[in-house]
């Protein structure tokens, strides 16, 4: 167990420092010189010679590489040079905002997709999972921004039950908090849902086609049995690695919904990172949500090795 | 092969063919009223995209404009019509560039294996570690946004999955051709590896481009959403959610009539290609 | 339930079974007409090529054909108990309990994610839920024993994939016999093994009739095995059975040419049984429209050697006393059974 666990930890180190190597070359294939491309022909000397030095663009290559990747290890990532502020404390005060949202999405979308990739996956072919297949195929052509513009337009909108935009930190206004979050979130959530619901229905209906299960009948074993102990618990360590992979998505998403109810996140970052051409900001983020994506997928291999007994055995 | 495999993928095959039909007719329908809208729309309405009359502003449905006007007293129907000639342009142009990029990429890995598999096969495992959209996004701040940079941002994003789809196909393929191929001789066994790798992928490229279509429409829409994508005035799908996202509060029905039109052709390209899956699925079972 | 005494030592009784696969725009009737009678302690084998229906006639017995898969007719008895009546429910409280599948590959049909102990107690908990957990424990411990587990009291804390394939078809054994069930369907117990641990498998399942008296219906590809340990044997083909009898007349004198096919196709002795009968020329008719006439004289060696008469292709073979010759219920799905005795020698390949 403990093998298979440093063995997956250590394939996933080269893959991080691949990710770091890629952020790092990233802002030096910008055409021309960087700083200029940032500030433009006339900007202000200062800056530009600070930026010149945080860049360190006149020295080898990999000398820069090693200066940069050794202030990411101590947690420095540079200097924003719209806002002159550390780009780590930046991110670090973005991120409850982004991770309550984030939270309260995967919760709805397990709430959600969870039920019904299994109802649908359970029976296939039968007349509920043409109805949710139909359901995701519907759900995956809809956009979070549209599907978010039509929930605000209902519920903040027209039946002012919740605030339509803004955020609230938990900390202050608990209440307000999760009254803000409560739009963004059923947006985010219902907008993974269908691919979560999706990868769920597969992992089941493989599942179900396990010879196991006509034996588990055979047995005499009650429908509820079967389908707790034998489909669903076989069918979980493929339902945590979709949940890994769905996170690819729920960032996607995230980015979008924070821009249209104004949820002062990471998301936000990104976009008016490319606007304002801040390239330090680019390169951090790159770096973090790769280095996250990489992160969760190690960790629900990892659960899923806990999950199956055959896995630990490799 | 026992009766229990047996039953069981009986059950599933049956059913799904008796769906079909519908979710095909109606993939069709919603497929042609896009194809009919980028192909004649603009000159079914006849209005001009570009011609501001800000003293109409936000006026609502009329026979004169069929779905109202902007924030500019431009022609919304008229502005979709001719943002879904960008759009499908857009998509066209990323879908074909993931496609050229992946598909001797994966032929070249998969055929050769060997350190060349190894190498690409890290770099595709590297750029999947990065959400596409980002990706995307990443490109947008290199070329800065326009039509250019989103069909180029599109296509990069997309070609690690399509990648490593078609080069673990291609394994797949390779070790039954070669026994094939064994069976004959001289020049024309590599006749019967190219034949027998080209029916193997063609339907998988099919499917694949059509996924990917679905997922152009999208990504665009919401690069133009962000203001990364095509630049207001120029009229596509996502820069006119770029522009009405300015009026969400006061005006939404703006956003909502310009999300529609995306809703349907992606939903049109998904109905298409489950049925097109499920077709090959079949093919393959039997 | 129902006495058991009016039907006397019958078991099973299955009359005139049908199953049926619907699919776009044509049904496969996998099993058609099916009767077959199994006496308590008794050993039928069923033997027939693959997709000759015999394991969804046995999966029909025990009421597990799965949509979009229906039976559309006929009876099962057990016990005297039709099984036709029952709902969902009766049905599962009865599988396990008092019939009882070993499947062909334990090592697929294990939950790989519990321990071998839980899913032998799986069992147990669910049809003698009044039984104390330590009791259980017990019993656990005994029927792994019986099935000939070395150290059981190990084994039951390991999960199925650290236990050899022999090992593991012991363990479905153990679950298969663990309630004494009044039938035992065995399919293709030992598909899935080397020789000398099928011999152990049959062996076991011999053990079982002789210390429980239940009667087994032993479904295999392998002739040889069913010689071994079988009192009857029927023969399956296209849906229907086209033989029965006892092991010894069936094998001294086959009743039907796909019988006699089956029979040739054995290897000389000291050969290893075929994975599958794979010697007889052609392919089973399409099933979802079976000939009109015999369904074997597409591949029927007799049928060529009798100049073709026009029976075998236009009229169905009814399943016929084969009067002259063997034991009551020695039955053919035959045309010429009678030719088929004179001819045999000329028939051998």
């Amino acid at each position: 167990m403990l093998r298979y666990a440093l063995s997956r930890v250590l394939l996933a180190l080269p893959l991080l420092f691949g990710l770091s190597v890629l952020s790092f070359i990233y802002v030096r294939l910008i055409p021309g010189d960087p700083i200029v491309a940032m500030l433009g022909v006339n900007g202000n000397p200062a800056l530009v010679a600070r930026l010149r030095e945080q860049f360190g663009l006149d020295r080898p290559l990999l000398s820069q590489y090693g200066e940069w990747i050794t202030g990411v290890a101590r947690g420095d990532l540079g200097v924003s040079f719209r806002s002159q502020m550390p780009i780590s404390t930046i991110i670090v005060d973005r991120i409850p905002a982004t991770l309550q949202l984030a939270g309260a999405a995967l919760l709805v979308s397990l709430l959600i997709a969870i039920p019904a990739g299994v109802a649908a996956g359970m029976r296939p072919g039968s007349r509920l999972d043409s109805l949710i297949t139909s359901a995701t195929l519907f759900g995956l052509a809809v956009p979070a921004f549209f599907l978010g513009t039509l929930l605000m337009l209902v519920f903040a909108v027209n039946l002012r039950l919740v605030p339509s935009q803004g955020y609230v930190p938990f900390a202050d206004d608990p209440m307000q908090s999760l009254r803000l979050t409560l739009l963004p979130a059923v947006t985010l959530g219902l907008a993974i849902s269908p691919y979560l619901a999706r990868l769920t229905r597969s992992a089941v209906v493989e599942t179900i086609q396990e010879s196991f299960v006509p034996f588990a009948q055979a047995k005499g074993l009650t429908p509820r049995k079967i389908s707790m102990g034998y489909v669903l618990r076989n069918a979980l360590p493929s339902l945590v690695a979709a949940l890994g992979v769905t996170v690819a998505s729920l960032i996607a998403g995230s980015i979008v919904v924070e821009a249209l109810f104004n949820w002062p996140g990471m998301g936000r970052l990104v976009a008016s990172a490319v606007v304002e051409r801040d390239y330090a900001m680019i390169e951090a983020l790159l770096l973090i949500y790769g280095g996250l994506f990489i992160t969760v997928n190690l960790v629900c291999e990892l659960v899923q090795s806990v999950l199956d007994p055959r896995v630990r055995l490799t | 092969m026992t009766a229990k495999t047996m039953v069981v993928t009986t059950a599933p095959k049956a059913a799904v063919r008796r769906r079909m039909p519908l979710r095909t007719a109606i993939g069709s329908g919603l497929g042609l009223l896009v194809v009919l809208t980028v192909a004649i729309g603009p000159w079914v309405i006849g209005k001009d995209p570009y011609a501001i009359d800000i003293a109409n502003r936000f006026a609502g449905p009329s026979a004169e404009h069929w779905l109202g006007t902007d924030e500019l007293g431009r022609d919304v129907a008229s502005r979709i019509a001719s943002g879904a000639r960008a759009t499908a342009l857009i998509a066209l142009g990323a879908v074909g560039i993931a496609t050229a990029v992946a598909i001797p990429l994966g032929l070249l890995t998969g055929f050769l294996g060997g350190w060349v598999d190894l190498v690409v096969t890290r770099v595709v495992d590297l750029f999947l570690a990065i959400p596409s959209l980002l990706v995307a996004i990443g490109v947008v701040g290199v070329f800065g946004a326009s039509v250019t940079t989103t069909v180029l941002a599109l296509g990069l994003s997309y070609w690690p999955f399509y990648t490593r789809l078609i080069r673990s196909a291609v394994v797949g393929i390779r070790s039954r051709a070669y026994i094939d191929a064994a069976r004959v001789l001289g020049a024309s066994r590599w006749r019967v590896i190219r034949t027998e790798i080209l029916t193997g992928l063609a339907p998988l490229v099919l499917l694949q481009t059509t996924v990917l279509l679905g997922f152009a429409v999208l990504d665009e829409a919401a690069l133009g959403f962000l203001g990364l994508g095509v630049q207001p005035p120029q009229a596509s799908w996502g820069s006119r959610l770029a522009e009405s996202r300015e009026f969400i509060l006061a005006q939404p029905e703006l956003a909502l009539v310009a999300g529609v039109p995306i809703v349907v052709a992606v939903f049109a390209v998904n109905l298409l290609s489950d049925a097109l899956r499920d077709r090959l699925d079949a093919r393959r079972i039997s | 339930m129902t006495p058991l005494d009016e039907t006397g030592g019958t078991v099973l009784e299955v009359r005139d079974l049908a199953v049926e696969f619907p699919l776009t725009g044509s049904v496969v009737r996998a099993v058609d007409g099916v009767d077959l009678d199994v006496a308590a302690g008794e050993i039928v084998g069923v033997v027939g090529e693959s997709g000759s229906g015999k394991s969804v006639t046995m999966l029909a017995l025990l009421g597990l054909v799965h949509r979009p898969g229906r039976i559309v007719g006929g009876s099962v008895r057990l016990r005297g108990t039709e099984l036709a009546g029952l709902g969902p429910r009766e049905l599962a409280r009865l599988r396990g309990r008092r019939m009882a599948l070993i499947p062909s590959d334990a090592g697929a049909a294990l939950n790989p994610v519990t321990r071998i102990g839980a899913q032998v107690d799986e069992g147990l908990a669910r049809h003698l839920p009044e039984l104390p957990r330590a009791e259980r424990q017990g019993r656990i411990l005994d029927i792994l024993r019986r099935v000939g587990l070395p150290r059981p009291d190990t084994q039951v804390r390991r999960y199925p994939h650290e236990l050899s394939g022999g090992m593991q078809q012991r363990v479905a054994v153990a679950m298969g016999v663990q309630l004494g069930p009044d039938l035992l369907i065995a399919d293709e117990p030992t598909t899935a093994l080397d020789v000398t641990i099928q011999a152990q498998i049959l062996r076991l399942l011999l053990d079982v009739r002789e210390e429980s008296g239940t009667a087994i219906l032993f479904v295999t590809h392998d002739m040889t095995a069913v010689a071994e340990i079988c009192d009857r044997v029927l023969v399956m083909y296209a849906g229907q059975i086209v033989e029965s009898g006892s092991v010894a007349e069936v094998c001294a004198a086959p009743g039907h040419p796909y019988t006699k096919a089956l029979l040739d196709a054995i290897p000389p002795l000291g050969g290893e049984p075929p994975e599958e009968l794979t010697t007889i020329p052609g392919a089973p008719p399409d099933p979802r429209a079976w000939p009109v006439g015999c369904r074997f004289a597409e591949r029927c060696p007799l049928r060529r050697r009798l100049g073709d008469p026009a029976e075998c292709t236009s009229v169905a073979p009814a399943m016929a006393t084969l009067d002259s010759r063997g034991s009551a219920g020695r039955r053919s799905r035959c045309h010429f059974p009678d030719a088929l005795v004179e001819a045999v020698g000329g028939l051998v390949r």
